[in-house]
């Protein structure tokens, strides 16, 4: 991808509209998705607007990531981002129930990806935009052991900036084709994810691999804590998703720092 | 820069309103890490790679702060156009649910008229109208809104075992979709969204680039500084209007990108009711403008003023606005700067420029006043006592004889003291007439008792009528005609030329203004001291009139006692008195008046201060 294109977002005025369908390697039942891009950006024929925010370390991919997602394309070039950026992606999401079945409840859903820069130079500025997103990737480097070692750092940064302490976040490693420069094994990453209670995907940008699924799996939880914050009377709807509660650093008091 | 002229092509087409009362919780010391503006170019793909643990720790604590002085103007430039576009995303969604929620509203309405009839909604499908049929058309009841309707006008929910109609469905979703349980959330955290504050820092950056700006233009800036004292000045005022942020000022390039992400706010928070655009903290106030100014002060170093000196702003009354910590905080920092060690704008020097120098003058004045009087005080008492040793050799007035010369001298000069108190134009002038000779003579026929009258005068406080002085500095063109005016009078005419002055020079500087009308009461009250130790004085000398001299002679010195007269009975200094007079003429025209009555007045008063 062209990191970052100048200001002026083209698209929004062409009403550009291409499908991709995805294939998506629906495993066990467990995806509910079909996932048709359109991408009207000039409509406002949607149902819901979900934000969602690409965070890690500088270098580990975000960028390429989300470019694979949206356009499906691959940009092996490194341009760092400036600051923040985001992609927009039309996707039909189908509610399903917990047993799996899908209840034939679709929803036309309006993404809106940040991409944000892993520069420590810009994270006042980038730490800024978590409480503008509503679900997280929280990426590593599949080939880079720091960035890994870092993701603590970057989940409490969420805790910190986030809407809530305990949002919907999905963990990533990513360039998971580069398998001979691999220093993170799968088996860490997954203890690590398992600790969080958070997913975790080894995807490929470059491939394309489990890119997809990574970005709907988030999208399915913070559909779930959509329903069930409105479902309730929305006194503590922050705490509505236990599963993806922060084992790490409980919640501290903060609410407000005013 | 370009920035700033991104900023310029946005159309200020939009009232320039910001609803509700923002408050900043985070980042107050921004505003002044703005200023300092470091162009650092993006690290090199190596070095960004991996970041050391320790830095991603350390950050941790300090999250909050939002500091963009560390961006250069194409990377600001940049993050701008994003958030813009992320406000283009925000309003197509507002606009988006506003419509489903006029649809809603217009279902409502109709359900609402038809739902009191009972025999009908108990037979018709309240939605579609359609009667109820057994089997064909079966009726059910909506979850929601409890009312009879038809399947085709509704969907079965599983869950919840029951039916609801569409338009309740069509709130749900809405319901869902304003996702008001995230934005509860994010309210409860934060103060605004991260793209708000975003923009509110780059707005401050931009700020921190005009002012900084100036610096280069040195003296020349002068203009520019009054601009951004206005600016400045508006700031401060939006406070005072709490939930509405007006910028009516003069349009900056500034004033036009506010307004345009002021009116996105507006326009947002009008159909969200503001609720997770600006979020409304009805928190306030003192303690927390006391906050602010310490985070200011200690913010990042690039700009931070010492905070006492922020103690003469209207602290109090804005703080209950609570705009922005942010936004506040430059404006504070400049009128503090003047203080602080740290003064790298222009607008500062000129803060620091001015004020000191009308101060010192004023000193000077008041000083001269005070020698002046306390020769008044010394030639009176002289004359009474001593009368044949009366200015002989050096005396201003060689040629006039004796006593009546040396009284009507004084009594002219207790008489312009009178008038012109505050109007150092004409004391500092006799002074200047004056001074060289009393000073020779006064060490010759100074008594003891002239000593320690004087010694009562310097402890008069020497603030007073600084204010005054400066006034007359900055209006040495006043006309006699104003000489008329009554001392009061001339004390509440200082608002006008102050205003005027201030105008001139650092026009619109609210906080600069609000110094000055603190001095200015202050020396209206010196004044009034001052008038009443002057009557006090000119009682003596009445008293040593009515004891001493002739009546004859009284009338005749009260007859020329008239600020002209006063150059036509002096010639000599001629030359001296014509040099102060011209540096402070405009000040002798404007408070002359009082003067006249008084001296009758006071003349009657005397003998027992004399006595005593």
């Amino acid at each position: 991808m062209t990191a970052h294109k100048p200001m002026g977002d083209v698209r929004l005025g062409l009403l550009v509209v291409y499908f991709s369908i995805i294939n998506l390697p629906l495993p066990g039942g467990s995806s509910y998705l079909v996932d048709i891009v359109v991408i009207t950006m000039t409509d406002g024929d949607y149902d819901y607007l979900i934000k969602l925010l690409a965070l890690g370390d500088s270098g580990v991919g975000k960028t390429t990531f989300l470019y694979r997602y949206t356009d499906n394309k691959f940009n092996p070039k490194f341009i760092t981002t400036v600051g923040i950026d985001f992609r927009e992606k039309r996707v039909v999401y189908t509610a399903s129930n917990p047993n799996g079945t899908t209840t034939g409840k679709t929803f036309k859903v309006h993404l809106q990806l940040w991409d944000t820069a892993g520069q420590e130079r810009f994270r006042s500025l980038t730490t800024a935009f978590f409480r503008d997103a509503m679900g997280f990737l929280l990426m590593f480097d599949l080939t880079s052991q720091q960035s890994f070692l870092n993701v603590r750092n970057w989940m409490s940064q969420l805790q910190a900036n986030a809407y809530c302490e305990n949002p919907d976040i999905v963990l990533v490693g990513n360039k998971a084709d580069l398998a001979d420069q691999r220093e993170v094994q799968e088996k860490q990453a997954k203890e690590l994810a398992d600790k969080y209670g958070i997913p975790y995907f080894e995807t490929s940008a470059a491939t394309g691999a489990e890119v997809d699924k990574a970005v709907i799996t988030l999208l399915d939880l913070v559909m779930k804590r959509m329903e069930q914050c409105v479902d309730k009377p929305p006194v503590e709807p922050a705490n509505g998703n236990g599963a993806t509660k922060l084992s790490e650093a409980p919640p501290n008091e903060k609410k407000c720092a005013c | 820069m370009l920035l700033r002229r991104l900023l310029r092509m946005i159309p200020p087409d939009e009232p320039l309103l910001l609803a509700g009362r923002r408050i900043h919780q985070a980042s107050p010391s921004a505003g002044c890490a703005f200023r300092g503006l470091t162009a650092r170019g993006p690290l090199s793909p190596q070095q960004a790679q991996h970041q050391p643990l320790f830095i991603m720790l350390g950050t941790t604590t300090t999250g909050k702060k939002l500091d963009l002085s560390r961006l250069t103007d194409e990377e600001a430039k940049h993050v701008w156009d994003v958030v813009q576009r992320d406000f283009d995303l925000r309003k197509k969604e507002e606009d988006r649910l506003g419509d489903l929620k006029t649809k809603i509203e217009k279902e409502d309405t109709k359900s609402e008229l038809l739902g009191n009839q009972t025999s009908l909604t108990e037979s018709y499908c309240i939605r579609c109208l359609q009667p109820f049929k057994f089997l064909v058309n079966s009726r059910r009841q909506c979850l929601d809104c409890h009312h009879y309707i038809c399947k085709s006008c509704s969907r079965y929910n599983k869950k919840e075992q029951g039916s609801v109609c569409d338009p309740c469905h069509m709130a749900r979703v809405l319901k869902i979709g304003t996702l008001e349980w995230y934005h509860e959330n994010v309210r409860t955290r934060f103060k605004r969204f991260g793209s708000a504050k975003v923009m509110r820092s780059l707005f401050k950056r931009l700020n921190g680039e005009h002012s900084g700006s100036q610096s280069d233009y040195g003296a020349d800036g002068y203009e520019e500084h009054s601009m951004d004292a206005t600016d400045s000045q508006h700031y401060k005022r939006a406070p005072g209007s709490h939930d509405i942020l007006v910028l009516d000022v003069d349009g900056g390039e500034m004033n036009l990108a506010e307004a345009h992400v002021a009116s996105v706010f507006h326009q947002m928070s009008e159909q969200q009711r503001a609720d997770d655009l600006v979020f409304s903290e009805s928190r306030t106030v003192p303690s927390r403008s006391v906050s602010r100014l310490s985070h200011t002060s200690c913010g990042s170093g690039s700009g931070g003023g010492p905070r006492g000196s922020g103690s003469y702003l209207p602290g109090p009354d804005d703080s209950g606005e609570e705009e922005e910590d942010e936004d506040q905080c430059r404006p504070y920092l400049l009128y503090q700067s003047h203080l602080g060690p740290c003064s790298h704008t222009s607008q500062e020097s000129l803060n620091s420029a001015l004020p000191p120098p009308q101060i010192s003058d004023l000193n000077r004045h008041i000083s001269n006043i005070e020698t002046i009087l306390s020769r008044l005080e010394q030639k009176v008492t002289s004359t009474y006592d001593q009368a044949s040793l009366t200015p002989s050799s050096s005396s201003p007035l060689p040629q006039w004889e004796g006593v009546d010369l040396e009284e009507q001298q004084l009594r002219q000069k207790l008489h312009d003291m009178t008038n012109d108190i505050s109007d150092h134009s004409l004391t500092s002038d006799e002074d200047e007439s004056n001074g060289p000779h009393s000073s020779q003579e006064v060490p010759a026929w100074r008594s003891p008792e002239g000593d320690s009258k004087p010694s009562r005068l310097p402890t008069r406080p020497s603030s007073r009528t600084s204010t005054v002085d400066s006034i007359l500095e900055e209006e040495p063109q006043q006309t006699d005609s104003q000489k008329t005016n009554h001392m009061t009078d001339s004390v509440e005419r200082k608002w006008l030329p102050l205003e005027e002055g201030s105008e001139s020079s650092f026009r619109g500087s609210t906080a600069l203004l609000v110094e000055l009308e603190g001095q200015v009461a202050q020396a209206a009250a010196d004044v009034q001291n001052a008038q009443s130790e002057v009557s006090y004085i000119e009682n003596r000398i009445a008293a040593l009139n009515a004891a001493g001299m002739p009546v004859d002679k009284k009338r005749r010195s009260a007859i020329p006692v008239h600020p002209r007269r006063l150059s036509q009975n002096v010639p000599s200094s001629q030359v001296d008195r014509f040099v102060r007079n011209s540096l402070y003429r405009g000040s002798l025209t404007q408070r002359n008046a009082v003067a006249k009555p008084k001296t009758g007045a006071n003349c009657a008063k005397p003998v027992m201060t004399q006595g005593s």
